[in-house]
């Protein structure tokens, strides 16, 4: 039986890989929410984050979370032209061309990470990705208290964007009926790129988190898409509020699971968790059932 | 819809193109090749089946060029004598990509289609076992390192042994002895408590219960035991239960990411064992670059150092730091000594006839520059073993004391 102390640590670790879990999932959340798009490529654009930033501290030694004010647009510039001219002319065809591509597009980056960066495993360090912090007898990694902060200000502000602002209106109004939303003067293929282009920054500062918090190398991407998928599914496709329940309930789960029962089964108790979810709520958390 | 097609077929073919593309750079990137000098005579083609890429890629890296330095040499000395005849050796290297059914479908590739007479496998039991199964099946010879010896031998136990595959290495139980013997020896002092993590490889079950074995034969308490999955990232919980034991020694084993991951939260923790020993993924250099000073003063098993007493050792380690301008690997000597092995078995079978091939690397007695090497009937032979400690970026021997070695950094700094 874990102790008390045990116990907390693991709540406030997980909420802290929770919020990083959410980051990495809200760009998944965002594509698949308006586009109805699968992106394959999400987990190299959150390993391609990582590089950006260990590129940009190794040449001008700029602090790995500033250097989100550059990884980020240059990442979501880099998208756009994807979505705008490489999946959008193949959506309305069918699921399966655009998830080919997105495909495609982690294939090609996998293999030019390990071009540019050879398959070493990397990490950013600052100082507070070591840091802590003591409240009574528990510890608590600053790094964490970060991820978390992060989690919530960004989907946060998303929620604004979607909710409150003219670009939002356009964005739902384009995910419930393209048609409909494109005879009422909204440029639909535009909007659906600048969404890809937002989902990709976010999965870059993802990227950022996670070479400070841990590691990263070529292929690490894939671990990230699938967590990013179960957070997403967890709380329910396209709800951002869902998204960031998701990743916190979903880290907190693994995190005081693998106190009870061990680390070997951290993974196998998340997934339990999100397919008795799914067995109770189909449409997750936040999610709503879609019209017949 | 004819607008569509053509889209999608141009957008598809330009980025199989490019994967296509990178994909093959990538792949000639890791190929290897005749080189350094014509026998004039015919060629033996020897397949490598290593990790270029993914979690194992470090591994590979140093694979690739101990195993070119060693035909390199042999092919500028005028060939192998095989039979009374000069041949060149040409190498055939397909990266598996750290995933155990590419590093098989390498081996039935690289026989069938490569035309190789014999197989140099993979570094770690998971790709390793998965390419000598291959070979196994394809009754060709086949030799590889970096797979500890009981993984591999249990792979064969139940159904008569290996025939065609070979494996040097190291044995579970003197590891697991040295890293609990180290510290009685060097009088560090500790409440003698330690806590064991292993990952869930085919490694984990085997050093598990030997490192807790060895630590109590020597007087250590276990008061902590765990297993934690081999890709994870996530170490909170485990490092709560390390404090919570109060143990001084900490043992754990896994692959690189994991220890950069575990190193820097059990940091940030504000954990700090007296000793840290991270067993098989701490040895790669890329380890030390990317924990930088946290990865000072952690300890490892080591089966390979340059300052190791063996003919060649430092020659091989120089020569590497001068081509690459990286530190060697511990993997260096080993992989090195591998290529060396397979070339003389073939010569002395005079032919690529897979039996006599076989018979010859059954009959290996000699030192190399990793050590001696001599295989017993399970077709394995354990490396020689030392305690090595990362102190300012190199990894040095601590262990035992003595010529060449280096007074160890304790506590953990």
């Amino acid at each position: 039986m874990p102790s008390s102390n045990e116990l907390i640590t693991a709540i406030l670790s997980g909420l802290g890989i929770g919020g990083l879990f959410a980051v990495a999932a809200l760009g998944l959340s965002l594509v698949f929410g308006v586009m109805r798009l699968i992106n394959l490529a999400h987990g190299e654009l959150i390993v391609l984050g990582a590089y950006l930033a260990f590129s940009l501290t190794q040449w001008i030694g700029i602090d790995p979370l500033v250097s989100i004010l550059i990884v980020a647009p240059v990442v979501a510039l880099l998208a756009y032209p994807v979505q705008r001219w490489g999946l959008t002319p193949v959506m309305s065809k069918g699921a399966e061309a655009p998830l080919l591509i997105t495909f495609g597009v982690s294939v090609v980056l996998q293999n030019l990470f390990i071009l540019v960066y050879t398959p070493d495993v990397r990490s950013l360090s600052a100082s507070y990705s070591q840091a802590n912090f003591s409240i009574g007898s528990v510890t608590i990694p600053v790094i964490y208290v970060i991820t978390l902060a992060a989690g919530i200000v960004l989907l946060y502000a998303t929620h604004l964007v979607v909710t409150r602002t003219g670009f939002g209106r356009q964005l739902r109004a384009g995910s419930e009926d393209p048609a409909a939303a494109g005879m009422m003067g909204v440029n639909v293929k535009s909007m659906y790129a600048w969404t890809f282009a937002i989902a990709a920054g976010s999965a870059a500062i993802a990227g950022i988190l996670v070479a400070l918090a841990f590691s990263f190398a070529p292929a690490a991407g894939t671990a990230y898409l699938i967590t990013g998928f179960a957070v997403v599914v967890l709380g329910g496709i396209g709800s951002i509020k869902g998204t960031l329940i998701g990743g916190l309930a979903l880290g907190v789960i693994e995190s005081i699971g693998a106190t009870f029962v061990g680390d070997g089964w951290r993974v196998f108790i998340g997934c339990v968790v999100v397919l008795l979810v799914l067995t109770i709520r189909p449409q997750g958390l936040f999610g709503t059932v879609e019209g017949n | 819809m004819r607008r569509f097609k053509h889209t999608f077929a141009v957008g598809l073919a330009v980025l199989l193109l490019l994967s296509v593309m990178l994909g093959g750079a990538v792949l000639a990137a890791g190929c290897g090749s005749d080189s350094g000098g014509d026998s004039g005579g015919g060629e033996i083609v020897i397949g490598v089946d290593a990790s270029m890429s993914g979690p194992l890629a470090g591994f590979g890296a140093y694979e690739k060029w101990a195993i070119e330095k060693a035909v390199a040499e042999v092919n500028a000395a005028g060939g192998l004598d095989v039979g009374g005849e000069k041949m060149t050796v040409k190498t055939v290297l397909l990266d598996n990509k750290s995933d155990p059914n590419v590093a098989s479908s390498n081996v039935d590739t690289l026989i069938n289609k490569e035309g190789a007479v014999a197989i140099l496998g993979p570094i770690v039991p998971t790709v390793g076992n998965a390419a000598a199964l291959s070979a196994e099946k394809n009754g060709i010879p086949y030799l590889e390192t970096g797979n500890p010896i009981e993984p591999f031998v249990a792979v064969k136990a139940d159904s008569g042994g290996w025939k065609y595959a070979f494996n040097f290495f190291v044995l579970a139980p003197p590891v697991a002895e040295n890293a609990y013997k180290f510290p009685v020896d060097l009088d560090m002092k500790t409440n003698m408590k330690t806590f064991i993590s292993v990952d869930n490889s085919p490694d984990g079950p085997v050093f598990g219960p030997a490192a807790k074995a060895a630590a109590e034969a020597n007087g250590w308490e276990v008061v902590g035991m765990e297993t934690h999955p081999g890709a994870q990232t996530e170490f909170n919980s485990l490092i709560s239960k390390m404090k919570e034991s109060g143990a001084d020694y900490v043992y754990v084993l896994g692959d690189t990411p994991t220890f950069i991951a575990l190193r820097k939260q059990m940091d940030a923790a504000g954990y700090e064992p007296k000793i840290l020993y991270f067993q098989r993924g701490a040895q790669l250099q890329e380890f030390a670059d990317a924990a930088g000073d946290l990865a000072n003063g952690i300890t490892l098993e080591a089966y390979w150092l340059p300052t190791m007493p063996y003919p060649g050792a430092s020659e091989l380690g120089a020569a590497y730091e001068a081509d690459t301008g990286k530190k060697a690997g511990q993997i260096l000597g080993p992989e090195y000594a591998a290529a060396q092995i397979m070339m003389q078995a073939i010569s002395k079978a005079g032919g690529t006839e897979p039996q006599a091939i076989v018979d010859a690397l059954a009959a290996t007695d000699d030192t190399f520059v990793c050590g001696p090497v001599k295989f017993d009937e399970n077709h394995t032979s354990a490396l020689n073993l030392v305690v090595a400690q990362w102190q300012d970026g190199t990894s040095q021997q601590i262990w035992p004391e003595g010529e060449g070695a280096f007074p160890a950094i304790f506590p953990m700094p």
